[in-house]
């Protein structure tokens, strides 16, 4: 449950910083020409980020899954030993 | 990463030629750097794996082969997003792109030769062969640009890259942003390690119960 909001803060800290930078970055360039292919970079970025949160995701739900059997395993072989 | 965030966005110029569309490099080539780096842990924890037996081994080149496959997959993606608007076409059939989408395919097989092997079985085994069989190939995809000379820029880092390839202040931008993205992929590759080793641990005790 910890490291569960701990990645959400995460998320949202890096989305956040994104966001403000991409803003930045847009407002930055010098010409309108070089604004021309923004959206490929904005889908680049996002494609990343996104990529990341969600192995990330993934990897917190399965050790969570991981830790929930394990205690259920654990508790079994006690139960076998005690017999 | 923030500082990372910053000087991509900010403070590395933007290019004459590309324009904007240019600072997807700073991702694409550290994600295609770190991805093909995978290659060797597997290598070397395969062979190790092979010869001395050890599940740790097989676990650390199991976690390097799925982190690699993410950081390679977003590399192939990035790739084709920065071809579009400077070839004009989402993909060419140029040598270190399709050496690269071999060594994704790699990972790939490697991957779904572990998920669909059964528990105990050669599945590992046959894993590191094809690990170690596999991590030859990223040499090629490294070397591609130099020997067959093509549309895709040359390598911009390591002992084939000429001086005078990138501008001083891009050079550092793309320094720190490979740096920053190998604390992720150790990062990454540690944290899929240490739930690899809590599924052997079920696994034990599942055979225990058993």
């Amino acid at each position: 449950m910890k490291s569960t909001r701990k990645f959400k803060s995460i998320y949202i800290y890096i989305l956040l910083i994104g966001i403000s930078l991409f803003n930045l970055a847009a407002s930055h360039s010098e010409t309108v020409e070089s604004n021309q292919y923004l959206e490929y970079l904005f889908v680049a970025y996002t494609v990343t980020w996104l990529g990341f949160f969600i192995y990330l995701f993934f990897i917190s739900k399965k050790q969570k899954e991981l830790k929930n059997e394990l205690e259920f395993l654990s508790k079994e072989l006690e139960k076998q030993k005690e017999k | 990463m923030t500082v990372t965030m910053y000087l991509i966005f900010i403070w590395v110029p933007t290019d004459d030629v590309l324009g904007i569309s240019q600072r997807i490099f700073y991702i694409h080539v550290p994600m295609g750097i770190l991805g093909l780096m995978a290659f060797p842990i597997v290598f070397i924890c395969s062979t190790t794996y092979l010869i001395t037996k050890k599940d740790t081994m097989d676990s650390i080149a199991y976690s390097a082969a799925e982190i690699g496959a993410l950081f390679l997959t977003i590399a192939l993606i990035t790739g084709m997003l920065w071809s579009k608007p400077s070839w004009g076409v989402w993909w060419t059939w140029s040598p270190q792109p399709t050496l690269t989408l071999v060594s994704w395919l790699v990972y790939i097989a490697y991957l779904m030769l572990r998920a669909y092997s059964p528990r105990g079985s050669q599945g590992a085994k046959y894993a590191a062969v094809l690990g170690i069989i596999g991590s030859v190939n990223s040499i090629f995809v490294y070397l591609a640009a130099k020997i067959w000379r093509d549309v895709h820029p040359e390598a911009v880092v390591g002992p084939l890259a000429e001086n005078d390839s990138l501008d001083s202040s891009m050079r550092i931008g793309l320094l720190i942003a490979l740096l920053a993205f190998s604390l992720l992929f150790t990062y990454l590759i540690t944290l899929r390690f240490s739930t690899r080793k809590t599924e052997q641990k079920i696994e034990r005790l599942q055979y225990e119960i058993n």
